[in-house]
């Protein structure tokens, strides 16, 4: 059998060495984000999604009061629309009555 | 492919959006930064579905523990510590599972989890050999050789990942290098 020289099993050592730094970088996974995001999901905990800037809660808060207020300011100071109609109501009841009593529809026969 | 966590995401404006949770920046750092962790955890790993999983169980741990980075080193670095020790954490849970396994036959020498995609296929018997050694070495010396080595990292950035001296880094790698020589060569000597 060949018995090899102590130069060759160095030779082989390093050449074996040499292999660590010549190994080529690969790619990962392009859905690493997506997988990662729905494992997060699965754990309980919620992706952060973009908040509004604060002051746009506000301003809409403001905004809605605003609207409100208009509305109620409204309604209070201007004649409200049931009395309107209850007064029309009434009116037509007694126009009817007279019409009734014209022509003698309340008699029971 | 990128291999390197861009300038822009080590911004202190960067670090602060992660730190608030927002999606959109914690999207562009798994982005910018998936080719980089894959490549360690592959190196560490030799098996490309573990590798897999072990970074996306790193950019968990990330998600989770961003608000306590304290910014004493760069993020680059911090992502690193992460994802070496989810590997670490891989390699303990694997050596218990085969402790478990000891019945079913299953034998690490007969049948190595080799299966690393970035080396030619001439080289992948020597390989072979060589990761089976690497393997075998402190896990100290394992990270700082494959830090240095594989990622092309200096000895600075080895010592701050490992949170060490670059003294104690030289002297990890010098160690790591003599101890494979020593297997390595009473391997060739036994062919």
């Amino acid at each position: 059998m060949e018995k090899k020289s102590p130069g060759k099993y160095s030779e082989e050592v390093e050449k074996t060495l040499s292999i660590l730094s010549g190994i080529q970088k690969q790619e990962s996974n392009p859905f690493t984000y997506e997988k990662v995001m729905m494992k997060l999901g699965r754990n309980g905990i919620q992706p952060a999604v973009k908040k509004y800037p604060a002051i746009l809660k506000y301003s809409l808060l403001v905004l809605i009061l605003i609207i409100n207020l208009i509305t109620v300011i409204k309604f209070t100071t201007e004649e409200s629309p049931s009395n309107q109609t209850s007064g029309r109501e009434t009116e037509k009841v007694k126009t009817l009555e007279s019409i009734a009593t014209e022509y003698n529809l309340f008699i029971n026969y | 492919m990128q291999t390197e966590v861009p300038e822009k995401t080590e911004s202190k404006e960067f670090i602060a959006e992660l730190k608030s949770n927002s999606a959109d920046t914690f999207k562009i750092l798994v982005e910018t930064s998936r080719d980089m962790v894959y490549n360690v955890c592959l190196n560490y790993l030799q098996n490309k579905e573990e590798a897999e999983d072990t970074m996306q169980e790193t950019y968990l741990t990330l998600h989770k523990t961003i608000k306590d980075f304290k910014e004493e080193s760069s993020l680059k670095t911090y992502i690193y510590r992460i994802a070496i020790n989810k590997c670490l954490d891989t390699l303990r849970k694997k050596k218990s599972k085969r402790r478990f396994a000891i019945f079913s036959a299953y034998d690490e020498e007969q049948h190595p989890d080799f299966n690393h995609p970035g080396i030619i296929r001439e080289n992948k018997e020597r390989a072979e050999i060589l990761y089976r050694f690497l393997n075998k070495l402190p896990s100290s010396q394992k990270t700082a050789l494959l830090l240095f080595e594989t990622e092309s990292m200096t000895y600075k950035e080895t010592a701050e990942i490992m949170e060490t001296t670059t003294g104690a880094v030289e002297s990890l790698i010098f160690r790591a290098k003599k101890n494979l020589r020593k297997m390595l060569t009473k391997y060739y000597k036994n062919q």
